[in-house]
């Protein structure tokens, strides 16, 4: 008996397939139904304008029920946006990956809201807690407690 | 939920938000008429008590049926048969898909209807199955019709009320099932029976190996023994003759005592057997019972040996038998009290291993094992032989225990001087390891006097140039000084950081190296 997130993202994934992502993002990797990897890139006028940036999204079992751990990916190479909500080590306070999730979402759905998060930025600077934070953080950002308390970008 | 094919991509509007596939069971939310498929919602609001779409407030009360048309809709897509890939290529609606695979699929798996077959075949193979398994051609069609007749009978029952007419019914319609089931029940019958035959000659031959195997046997053995040789003697009570049961006829059970009967003592099939049974009730019977009761039971099987004596001349095999039997017979007639004692060794031995105890009674025994080729059928030599014969025996147990006894010995004493070897070893070691301790504590001491002297004299030189060249006013070239003193200006300049007595002289690097620049200077 599979799981509904297996069922879930067969569906997702042959969506994609068929009618592909939106402008600025791809599907860069899904061999599993477990761990996603998508590429991000901040059309149009933007702080970002140029940069790409890599997403990876982890799926348990209960997904859509329960949200996907999203982040962005950090290595030699790669480098996680600068946005008062993103994290130098990836992690992303955003309320549709918390409590504002909700089964009607999916993952390109994600996708477009980061997307737009990054293109409405005013000014490109670090969490004010970004290095407290770094310091202490769990690796599935799942695991973090945020406060969602700026609705301004 | 199962996983269907849709042929066609369904209408958007029939597709669950939350599994992207059309809605099965849908239901519709009361405050803002939302729809999703009911598992769907509940797993959602076990997790959040909001619908999903909107987010408003949500519970399970909040949710209702989503009516006929939208059912139907979902209902009359159309699918494939899950058995494609094996063959199958009917496409139905979704809501007679069901039907399809319990009672159309020839690709779906179905349980042969042959009593006591129940294996599981698809129904394109059945009639194969039927001719190779169970002869019969007509096995798919009985099949068919067998399903039909009980699919009839259970939407009779759901239609009638009362409980009598469907039983009616069925009996009505199906008398080729009851006449099926009286011939399967006949053969049945003849197969218990048989089986009931052979089952019963397995205990016999069972009986006649423990028989043979003796006092070997363990205590729950022996009871189980005692049990049989119990039910044997009511058995040959009840027909009036001590011997054997013919078993070459298979009888139903009501039918077995009266079956009972006297096979000649010569037949050689049943020779063996018949010994078994003499030689089951003489053993077992001083291995049965207590001590008081030793002596009368011990002499029955004197009796019942004495009669059998004749028999055992003229049967040609079953030689160990033929000792064991005389064995009994010198230990219960002629000795009963000295022989009791040894029946009752075997007996109480019977709790700890047979073949490999150390008693010397239990040896006598182990020395006749069965199938031994000394022991053949003799008369009153072949008592004094055995005596003799145990005699050595016993004598040769002594010494081999003697012998156990004396490695043991030594064994152990090796043992010991190995122990006292590693305690003197450990003790060296430690020696060792303390001298060592030792050894470095004074090399400790002597390097720190060492140092001590070195720092000294490191002073006095210091102290002598400062002199020297405080004596010759300062013109003295730092050259001059290296090629004097041998020990060049570094050593000065190194000197600030030794010492408590060296402040004083903190100074003078400074000084000496003016004195080296002024040197330089002047050559």
């Amino acid at each position: 008996m599979t799981s509904i997130s297996v069922r879930r993202l067969q569906k997702e994934l042959t969506e994609i397939q068929n009618e592909g992502c939106p402008v600025g993002i791809n599907l860069l990797k899904a061999d599993d139904f477990q761990t996603w990897f998508f590429t991000l890139e901040v059309m149009g006028d933007s702080l970002y304008q140029g940069e790409a940036y890599t997403l990876m999204f982890r799926f348990e079992p209960q997904y859509p029920i329960s949200s996907p751990a999203v982040q962005f990916v950090v290595s030699h190479d790669k480098q996680a946006p600068i946005h008062p909500h993103v994290y130098s080590n990836g992690h992303i306070c955003a309320s549709i990956l918390g409590s504002e999730w909700s089964p009607v979402l999916s993952v390109v759905a994600v996708c477009v809201t980061l997307q737009s998060m990054l293109a409405s930025c005013k000014k490109k600077e670090r969490p004010p807690d970004n290095d407290r934070y770094v310091r202490t953080a769990p690796d599935n950002p799942k695991k973090t407690v945020f406060h969602y308390d700026d609705d301004t970008v | 939920m199962s996983v269907f094919n849709y042929i066609e991509t369904p209408n958007p509007n029939l597709i669950c938000c939350i599994c992207h596939a059309p809605f099965t069971s849908p239901v519709t939310t009361r405050t803002c008429f939302h729809t999703f498929c009911q598992d769907c919602i509940l797993q959602a609001l076990s997790h959040a008590a909001i619908c999903p779409i909107d987010r408003t407030p949500l519970r399970v009360e909040g949710i209702g049926r989503a009516g006929g048309i939208i059912e139907s809709l979902v209902d009359e897509l159309l699918v494939s048969c899950p058995h494609l890939d094996t063959g199958c290529t009917v496409t139905t609606q979704r809501q007679l898909m069901a039907h399809h695979l319990m009672e159309e699929c020839m690709f779906a798996e179905v349980e042969c209807p042959v009593l006591g077959c129940g294996q599981r075949v698809t129904r394109n193979r059945m009639g194969r199955h039927g001719k190779e398994t169970h002869h019969d051609d007509r096995l798919q069609e009985r099949e068919e019709e067998e399903r039909k007749n009980a699919r009839a009978s259970k939407n009779e029952k759901e239609d009638n009320s009362s409980g009598s007419e469907p039983l009616k019914s069925i009996q009505n319609e199906e008398p080729n099932k009851v006449t099926l089931l009286t011939e399967h029940n006949i053969l049945l019958l003849h197969r218990v029976a048989s089986l009931e035959g052979t089952v019963r000659e397995l205990k016999r031959e069972m009986e006649a190996v423990r028989s043979v195997l003796g006092p070997w046997l363990r205590v729950s053995q022996a009871q189980s023994t005692f049990q049989i040789h119990q039910r044997h003697q009511s058995l040959s009570s009840a027909s009036g003759i001590p011997g054997s049961i013919d078993l070459s006829v298979p009888h139903t059970p009501l039918e077995s005592n009266s079956a009972l009967q006297i096979a000649p003592p010569t037949s050689t099939s049943h020779g063996i057997l018949q010994q078994a049974h003499s030689r089951s009730r003489s053993i077992p019977g001083p291995s049965m019972t207590t001590p008081s009761s030793e002596l009368p039971t011990g002499m029955q099987p004197s009796s019942a040996s004495g009669s059998g004596s004749p028999q055992r001349s003229t049967s040609t095999n079953g030689s160990p038998e033929y000792f064991l039997e005389r064995e009994s017979e010198q230990r219960v007639v002629p000795q009963p009290s000295h022989r009791q004692l040894e029946n009752e060794a075997p007996q109480t031995r019977h709790d700890d291993v047979f073949f490999a105890s150390s008693f010397p009674d239990f040896h006598q025994d182990d020395m006749h094992g069965p199938g031994d080729p000394h022991y053949l059928n003799t008369g009153e030599s072949s008592s004094n032989l055995n005596h003799n014969n145990n005699a050595t025996r016993r004598t040769g147990a002594f010494s081999t225990l003697e012998s156990a006894l004396a490695d043991l010995e030594a064994a152990r004493q090796r043992t010991e001087l190995r122990v006292t070897n590693i305690e003197t070893s450990t003790g060296r070691t430690e020696m060792s390891l303390s001298s060592l301790a030792n050894e470095n504590l004074r090399m400790g001491e002597e390097l720190m006097g060492l140092r001590a002297g070195v720092h000294g004299l490191r002073m006095q030189m210091g102290n002598l140039l400062m002199e020297r060249d405080r004596e010759r006013g300062g013109v003295v070239s730092g050259l001059g000084g290296m090629a004097m003193g041998g020990m060049p200006v570094p050593i000065p300049l190194m000197m600030p950081g030794r010492g408590p007595g060296i402040n004083s002289m903190s100074g003078e690097p400074l000084d000496q190296s003016h004195r080296f620049g002024l040197s330089i200077t002047k050559l």
